[in-house]
């Protein structure tokens, strides 16, 4: 079996808890026997475009680095990206995963399992936080008080009430 | 979610948390120990009290088993495995 796994972030670059429940999985998949593919995000954004690099781990894990240059997390609506969409198609294409396994599509693109999807490849997620109805995506208030109290769909109370946020943008989250 | 909160379980260890977040989803009450409003010292201070005077809560309490890798790791297959059966119906 061939498992292609998708995260914002890999050692050594990142090593979050997400990150390192990926790197733990790619490793025990490979001892099991699997075929591993990670697709990941960077912090080093690219300046232009989506860059992709691609190298080789000891283990044997093939990871693919897409940098996108325009990636802004604080935005609910550039968390889509087509240069990545189609970037990320390449990768399938060329990998020929059998499943592919999102674990966390920020910094990246929200569009992921549609990508698989449309080439029938069965697409699994893991939802390690709350980042698809959280952009701070622990659902606690920002100044880390309390539990989010702002029920599901309204507008996120960090967003609506950020000055850094205008009111364009809070209309277009509105209409979202 | 704050690693302690896995190690305690693991060690058995009760555990008293706020009710914030990851934490408020590890603990429910009364399995796996208690929880207090977020912020209210007050909350925190009756209970710590009642454990000291009372401290046979703390041996009472259920502590459900910690999540282990292998568990994980068994779950992991499963899924590929059935998502793997459905290819078929991959839209």
């Amino acid at each position: 079996v061939k498992v292609l796994l998708v995260v914002h972030g890999f050692p050594p670059e990142l090593l979050g808890g997400t990150e390192l429940v990926v790197a733990t999985d790619a490793e025990a998949l490979v001892r099991a026997g699997c075929e591993v593919v990670v697709v990941t995000g960077t912090l080093a954004g690219a300046e232009d475009g989506v860059v992709r690099s691609v190298r080789t781990e000891e283990s044997g894990v093939r990871v693919h680095t897409l940098a996108r240059g325009d990636m802004h997390s604080d935005h609910w609506q550039k968390s889509r990206s087509g240069r990545i969409s189609a970037a990320f198609e390449e990768v399938l294409t060329e990998e020929r995963p059998d499943v592919v396994h999102v674990h966390h599509w920020t910094r990246l693109s929200r569009d992921l399992v549609l990508t698989a999807t449309r080439k029938r490849i069965p697409a699994v997620v893991t939802l390690h936080d709350h980042f698809t109805t959280c952009l701070v995506t622990s659902r606690v208030s920002t100044d880390g008080a309390a539990a989010c109290d702002v029920p599901l769909p309204q507008l996120c109370r960090a967003l609506t009430s950020s000055d850094a946020l205008g009111q364009r943008e809070r209309s277009a989250l509105a209409l979202s | 979610l704050p690693l302690v909160v896995l190690e305690a379980r693991a060690a058995g260890v009760p555990l008293l948390v706020s009710d914030l977040g990851g934490l408020a989803e590890a603990v429910r009450e009364p399995v796996g120990g208690w929880r207090f409003p977020a912020g209210d010292v007050s909350a925190l201070s009756r209970k710590l009290e009642e454990l000291l005077l009372d401290p046979e809560q703390l041996e009472a309490v259920e502590i459900p088993p910690a999540p282990s890798a292998e568990v994980h790791f068994a779950r992991l297959f499963d899924v590929y495995a059935e998502v793997l059966a459905e290819q078929g119906d991959c839209a």
